[in-house]
């Protein structure tokens, strides 16, 4: 009995605060939620940090991004003349991310009551996606970028819950 | 029996590094060659750009290659955190890799660089949206860029800029593979 307590209290270790109330799994504050957050703010940074779009072309944020996403400027969220780092999809995906994140790793207990949800919600948003940019990709449909960031970020939403639960919930020992 | 701190996890790091950084240089030569043979759009959304997209996409794997390298050399124990930074360091190791396959290329194939600095220049220049005053300054901005290709200050750069981001989205699926593929260490029982 006493073993059993302890594994679980040490593969999910949260902390524990003076007032007893459980607080989150060290990896989500100090590694998940600063990635999420770094990412996010590269992402939307360009158009508050930089004067124009040739400054844009050749900027570090843009370079970032180029390993992950197409950064087609027609399909990107373009503020004063100068365009985000990433698509709209994109954009939406790291927002989303982030936000469930925050989120959920301040209310945890709602991941923890719905876990048996959240990988069906999260394949199935994927095939969403999935779906959504390759008939983009192959011009069997076009959706707006609103339509593609809508995606992004319930998808990013999924992401960042599936990550909570897999932090906060203690894995079965086989 | 092997304790959960001697347990090395170089290997399988070192192991799914080279194979996704192989795998993700591949896949941006494809993207790269499709520009240099295709006519210019004067679009950011050639194959050149969607193969970086999938390259990433495939990459985010190297993290759940390295944690079930990891679990087929020393059993399925393993804390998450322990499969984050297997994670991260295989994507570390896959940035090494491509970005020293992107620095050997060229040698192989010694028109590369002139070829694709002609491909990108010709699609800027096709570009309805950048204004023609601007245009000669960012064809300028490239041009500077290829052929500071060899330099210390650019090897730096390329390999910083994908060592953060293939480093940190592995961290996520590192983690997320030891969440899903592991089980937590017997010690800690």
């Amino acid at each position: 009995m006493e073993s059993r307590t302890t594994q679980h209290a040490s593969d999910a270790p949260a902390y524990r605060s003076h007032s007893g109330r459980n607080m989150r799994h060290p990896l989500l504050l100090f590694a998940a939620l600063p990635i999420a957050l770094f990412f996010v703010t590269v992402a939307w940074s360009p158009p508050f940090m930089l004067g124009s779009f040739v400054e844009w072309l050749t900027s570090w944020q843009k370079e970032l991004f180029s390993f992950a996403c197409h950064q087609d400027t027609s399909r990107s969220f373009i503020l004063n003349g100068v365009p985000l780092a990433v698509c709209t999809r994109c954009t939406g995906i790291y927002s989303g991310f982030f936000i469930s994140l925050a989120t959920f790793s301040v209310f945890s207990p709602f991941v923890k009551s719905r876990n048996h949800y959240i990988i069906r919600i999260f394949i199935i948003m994927s095939i969403v996606l999935v779906s959504d940019g390759f008939a983009n990709l192959f011009d069997i449909w076009q959706t707006s970028n609103v339509t593609r960031s809508f995606i992004g970020l319930v998808w990013g939403i999924s992401v960042g819950t599936v990550l909570v639960d897999a932090l906060t919930i203690p894995r079965k020992h086989h | 029996m092997e304790s959960a701190e001697q347990k090395s996890y170089w290997n399988a790091a070192g192991q799914a590094g080279a194979i996704f950084g192989f795998i993700i240089f591949l896949i941006s030569m494809i993207g790269s060659y499709s520009m240099i043979h295709a006519e210019p759009t004067g679009s950011f959304f050639s194959f050149y750009y969607i193969a970086a997209a999938i390259g990433c996409l495939v990459g985010i794997f190297g993290g759940v290659l390295g944690v079930k390298f990891y679990i087929n050399e020393h059993g399925p124990e393993l804390k998450i955190g322990k499969g984050a930074v297997i994670g991260l360091f295989t994507g570390l190791f896959m940035a090494l890799v491509s970005v020293v396959l992107s620095l050997i290329w060229p040698m192989i194939d010694g028109s590369y660089l002139e070829n694709f600095q002609n491909a990108m220049i010709a699609n800027i220049e096709a570009n309805d949206m950048i204004p023609d005053a601007q245009k000669e300054e960012a064809i300028d901005g490239m041009y500077a860029q290829m052929q500071n290709y060899f330099s210390p200050g650019n090897i730096l750069q390329m390999l910083g800029m994908s060592a953060i981001m293939y480093g940190l989205l592995n961290v996520i699926s590192g983690l997320l593979a030891a969440k899903f593929m592991g089980t937590p260490p017997e010690e800690e029982l």
